[in-house]
């Protein structure tokens, strides 16, 4: 390993990290399910399907947001409307990986960045990158926010 | 703990193959927004073919298992 690689690992590792939480953290919004209102993220929509739904750990938190009810007496289709986040961010985290990778093939630098022939949603990533401290402030804001609003402590921006 | 660059690009590689994605969202392509519609008593959602994307969320999950997602808990 070269000298100082594993430094520029760390440093990778750490804008991964960003780039996830810039997908999975913006914006927050509100579900009411059987009368009860649930203050959700997109992470919160992802966790509830992968490991709720998906790998069926009949949680019943994520049974109530995905399906209406605690417990289920027969089976149903998960809200519409949360399957569509859900695509969605899934679609957005694949954006994220792949400005990252090609910030990564670019020599992990923006000098010379080829702008052209990416999705625009890619390049917005890569452009977030150069901002992540302030974000960071701003997403606390958001976190909280959801904290604030009855959102679940995993859900959280900060450390 | 060290990122593998190359474990990284070698799942984003297998992303951007995805048949789904190459389909929708490669560079040139329009891609979809994600649409949910109410009209009179039916909801619908974009459509997404359900094997494809699954095995887009399984290159998703095996970036984000690294540590990266829980580190929002």
């Amino acid at each position: 390993m070269k000298a100082g690689a594993k430094e520029l690992d760390q440093r990778l590792l750490d804008v991964w990290y960003k780039y996830w939480r810039l997908a999975f953290i913006k914006e927050p919004f509100e579900v009411e399910c059987s009368g009860v209102r649930h203050v959700m993220t997109p992470y919160r929509v992802y966790d509830c399907f992968v490991n709720g739904e998906l790998f069926h750990s009949n949680d019943a938190t994520h049974n109530v947001i995905l399906l209406g009810s605690a417990t289920l007496s027969e089976v149903k289709q998960s809200s519409l409307f949360l399957r569509n986040v859900f695509h969605s961010i899934v679609v957005n985290l694949c954006f994220a990986a792949i400005g990252l990778k090609r910030f990564i093939d670019n020599g992990r630098t923006f000098a010379d960045f080829p702008i052209s022939g990416n999705q625009p949603v890619t390049t917005d990533f890569i452009r977030h990158r150069k901002k992540v401290d302030q974000l960071d402030d701003q997403y606390r804001v958001f976190s909280d926010w959801v904290r604030d609003n009855g959102g679940l402590g995993r859900c959280y921006w900060g450390g | 703990m060290s990122a593998s660059v190359v474990h990284f690009g070698g799942v984003v590689d297998r992303i951007e193959g995805n048949s789904w994605w190459l389909s929708n969202f490669a560079p040139g392509k329009e891609a979809p927004a994600f649409t949910f519609r109410i009209e009179e008593d039916k909801v619908s959602i974009t459509e997404v073919p359900t094997e494809p994307f699954e095995s887009l969320l399984l290159h998703v999950r095996k970036l984000t298992l690294n540590d990266g997602a829980e580190n929002l808990h």
